[in-house]
């Protein structure tokens, strides 16, 4: 394989989501095994005109794999221009970004906005504080409720894909930005890892399954990579009914050549699956509907009867 | 009747770690023939490892008749009633064949 000694330039897709980033971007940087396709990168962040949730999510996962993998990364942005709360480069930096890999911010005056949970690598360790300090109490504000109690879809989402991330990627750490689109009632939710993916998962039990027929698989209840004793297969399953059928949402999850989106179309869970050129990893991406929120009488307790 | 406040014992409900510390208490009570509540006082969901890890591991102790008898829940949601039902209902069915349920 070839792997330039010359820095590579790589444009960002002007419109930034995990899927336009499938479609050539990772494919500039990365070969199919995870190889890296040159040993010093330059992001050019001059083409970025949007960036949606898992755009930051994948974009961070991806700077991360490459400097695990040796290789140096580079932005190239422009710092003359005037800090403008449309830009997405300004976005970008209020939630963080830059800070994070840069270690400074683009514009001084930067800073998280009231929509944004700012971008964050959660290791599991960790993650319990994390959603009771700080997750939490961003969504009871921003939607005015107790989040636990009257939206507890939300919580068991990423209960479910942290134990996922933990006891199947291989890694004890996740990607994390979420955005709250208050025109939309929608809270969307990416949340990314560079493990080994989940078909690679599956084709532990299942020789010869594409990538794409893999993620279906893995989603089935009972299906179960047995990468522990007592994993049962239940994890993807209950995330997908809790969003696409109890909170009306819906769940995309890319890995590796496989990509898989769920939601409720007429009553009916509908899983559209499809192959695209390569996510490296897993990533989640959840839109939440927030005009399914439950009064506190009605997310009163009940009794439970066998 | 033995009651078990999660809260009490637990600082989180989310891992299989967390259930396993459940699972450790509950089994205790039951195998020595008493009834056992759990009590979901302050806790409004839980997710599946939690549930697999606490609960449905009790079928690879007690056949699901012994269960239904010995082991009540209070102070729950809508969630973790229906988490606890499904997770049950599916490993009852997955095992039917051994018949380990009813």
């Amino acid at each position: 394989m070839h792997v330039d000694a010359q820095p590579k330039v790589v444009r960002l897709p002007n419109s930034c989501t995990a899927q336009a980033m499938c479609m050539d971007f990772f494919g500039e940087l990365l070969s199919i095994d995870m190889t890296p396709l040159a040993q010093h990168f330059i992001f050019d962040f001059n083409t970025l005109r949007f960036i949606k949730p898992s755009g930051v999510t994948a974009l961070a996962n991806v700077t991360e794999l490459l400097i695990k993998s040796g290789c140096t990364v580079q932005y190239r942005i422009n710092e003359a221009e005037h800090y403008n709360s449309k830009n997405p480069l300004c976005f970008l930096d209020d939630c963080g970004f830059f800070e994070r890999y840069l270690n400074k911010k683009v514009h001084s005056c930067s800073s998280c906005r009231g929509t944004t949970l700012p971008l964050k690598s959660v290791l599991h360790a960790s993650y319990n504080g994390w959603i009771d300090s700080e997750v939490l109490p961003w969504l009871d504000g921003r939607l005015s409720i107790n989040t636990a109690v009257q939206l507890p879809e939300f919580k068991v989402c990423l209960d479910e894909i942290f134990n996922n991330i933990r006891d199947h990627s291989g890694r004890e750490i996740g990607n994390v930005f979420m955005q709250h689109y208050p025109n939309l009632n929608i809270v969307e939710i990416a949340i990314s890892d560079f493990g080994i993916g989940i078909p690679h998962n599956v084709r532990k039990v299942h020789d010869a399954i594409s990538d794409m027929d893999a993620i279906t698989a893995a989603i089935i209840e009972g299906f179960s990579t047995k990468s522990s004793p007592r994993n049962r297969g239940s994890g993807l399953d209950t995330l997908i009914q809790n969003v696409a059928m109890n909170n009306g949402g819906d769940v995309t999850i890319y890995s590796y050549q496989g990509c898989l989106k769920c939601s409720n179309e007429l009553g009916s869970m509908a899983a559209r699956p499809s192959e695209i050129p390569f996510y490296p990893g897993t990533l989640i991406n959840i839109k939440l509907r927030t005009d399914t929120i439950r009064s506190l009488e009605d997310a009163a307790g009940e009794d439970f009867i066998w | 009747m033995v009651t078990i406040k999660v809260k009490d014992h637990i600082a989180h409900c989310v891992s299989n770690d967390d259930g396993a510390q459940l699972f450790i208490m509950i089994k205790r009570i039951v195998d020595r023939g008493e009834a056992v509540t759990v009590s979901f006082e302050g806790i409004y969901s839980i997710p599946t490892s939690f549930v697999n890890s606490a609960f449905i591991e009790l079928l690879e102790h007690y056949h699901f008749d012994r269960i239904k008898k010995l082991l009540l829940f209070s102070n729950t949601t809508k969630q973790i009633n229906e988490i606890i039902k499904k997770r049950f209902a599916f490993e009852c069915s997955r095992h039917r064949s051994e018949s380990c349920c009813a």
